[in-house]
């Protein structure tokens, strides 16, 4: 008890693993007698771990940004190192559609019934509605449905910030990547209404820890909301509001 | 370091006399442009500094024969490379600035602080950043270069070209001076 308090040195080193053999095993043996050896050790150990994890994500700044790498491209890289950009786009779009249903924000409007909607099923067909999310005709089957009020509509309609009332909803069934048919359902709005097209348009909000685990891994977030017109059969115009989230490898050197 | 990769085989082909410069330049890209952006705190300097680097590097006033000693040659090429820049970009005032930034508050200097303040914070990726960003230059690049490469001690004197002693007091002290910055950042936060 006589010998003095380790020094932080001494427990950076052994938390670096740079101890020699008997150093080590004379500061862990130190530990056990001073009182409070291990909660100091244990701090360094998380606060190395912290350190490693926020410096390694700061020092991702100092990677040559996405620009510049396209433009040091070579032919023979390309095909095998663009998969991870590839990646990144499918999966930007994946978020784009499906995160303007399944997060909601804190826009609870008045929510009057809506009267007479117009007959969805007269006016869209399969293809277009397809076409005007992107999805694969093939794989994407729109069924309009009638709602009688917004509360009918499902958690999509918490999106609706007041004053701007849905004409309807349409019903996606696609097929997902593990073959097993899924459905979301996606409010709509006339594109010939003013009122729809002065929708707010601030940046949608993602949950906080989806957003560090992808800086974590290197990836730059822009997240824009965006108003997507589809043209249908009859000739009228719909809009759907989108969250869009594009995903930018940060450091995706293309050219090693 | 020494490894035997087919790529660090690669630097070697040409001649027992000759550097193949742009595998060579491939290879440390990563970490030097990290230990540039702790001098720079700038993603654009970075970029246009490992263009200097790399021109530099190719011109050669000096050359170096040996492969194993690329890297530290290399290093000292992008200290000299962001001192340069620095100095075309108005040196004066960014150096000014940063001593004015980087004085440590008076009452944390005769006490170990707590990391525990600081490591249950909240904003704890931003607390670490303003950090970092108030340490010297040289200290930025050395805790950037130990937690983001993942390196040990005899790694980053080998990149470097400075005895594995230099590292680990100099680690030591940019450790101590971030542990300062940020347990002061913490008195701040809670006391006001």
């Amino acid at each position: 008890m006589n010998e003095p308090q380790l020094t932080d040195a001494q427990l950076d080193s052994l938390v670096d693993g740079e101890l020699p053999d008997q150093e080590y095993r004379r500061v862990l043996a130190h530990l056990d007698d001073e009182p409070g050896g291990w909660r100091r050790c244990a701090l360094a150990f998380i606060e190395a771990q912290t350190l490693q994890r926020e410096l390694g994500e700061l020092a991702e700044l100092a990677r040559p940004q996405p620009q510049v790498a396209r433009a040091t491209h070579t032919p023979s890289a390309v095909g095998t190192s663009r998969w991870p950009l590839w990646l990144a786009m499918a999966g930007s779009f994946l978020l784009a559609f499906t995160l303007g249903i399944l997060f909601s924000r804190p826009w609870q409007g008045p929510t009057p019934p809506i009267d007479g909607p117009p007959d969805l099923a007269e006016s869209e067909s399969e293809g277009e509605t397809a076409k005007g999310t992107g999805e694969s005709a093939a794989s994407v089957l729109a069924e309009p449905e009638r709602p009688s009020t917004v509360d009918d509509l499902g958690p999509a309609f918490d999106q609706t910030p007041p004053g701007y009332m849905p004409e309807g909803v349409l019903t996606f069934t696609f097929e997902d990547a593990d073959n097993e048919m899924r459905r979301v359902e996606l409010p709509y709005y006339r594109y010939d209404d003013p009122e729809n097209l002065r929708w707010p348009m601030e940046e949608p909000d993602l949950p906080p820890e989806l957003v560090r685990a992808l800086r974590r891994t290197g990836h730059d977030l822009q997240q824009r909301r965006k108003l997507l017109p589809v043209d249908l059969q009859d000739g009228s115009r719909v809009v759907f509001p989108m969250n869009e989230v594009e995903i930018v490898p940060v450091g995706g050197r293309a050219y090693q | 370091m020494t490894d035997n990769t087919p790529r660090d085989r690669g630097e070697r082909l040409g001649a027992a006399d000759q550097i193949d410069w742009p595998a060579t330049l491939a290879r440390h890209d990563r970490w030097l442009r990290t230990a540039v952006f702790a001098r720079m705190r700038d993603r654009d300097a970075v970029d246009e500094v490992m263009q200097e680097v790399a021109l530099a590097a190719v011109r050669q006033a000096a050359p170096i024969r040996d492969p194993e000693k690329a890297a530290p040659w290399l290093y000292r090429l992008a200290v000299t490379q962001c001192l340069l820049y620095r100095r075309k970009r108005g040196r004066q005032r960014k150096l000014t600035d940063r001593y004015a930034h980087r004085q440590p508050p008076a009452a944390w200097e005769d006490h170990t602080p707590d990391p525990l303040d600081w490591l249950l914070a909240e904003e704890r990726r931003q607390l670490v950043r303003v950090a970092v960003e108030r340490l010297p230059g040289r200290d930025a690049e050395l805790l950037l270069l130990k937690y983001s490469q993942n390196w040990s001690y005899h790694q980053i004197a080998e990149h470097l070209g400075i005895s594995h002693s230099a590292v680990e007091s100099r680690l030591h002290r940019a450790r101590g001076k971030l542990r300062s910055e940020l347990a002061a950042m913490q008195v701040i936060e809670t006391g006001g």
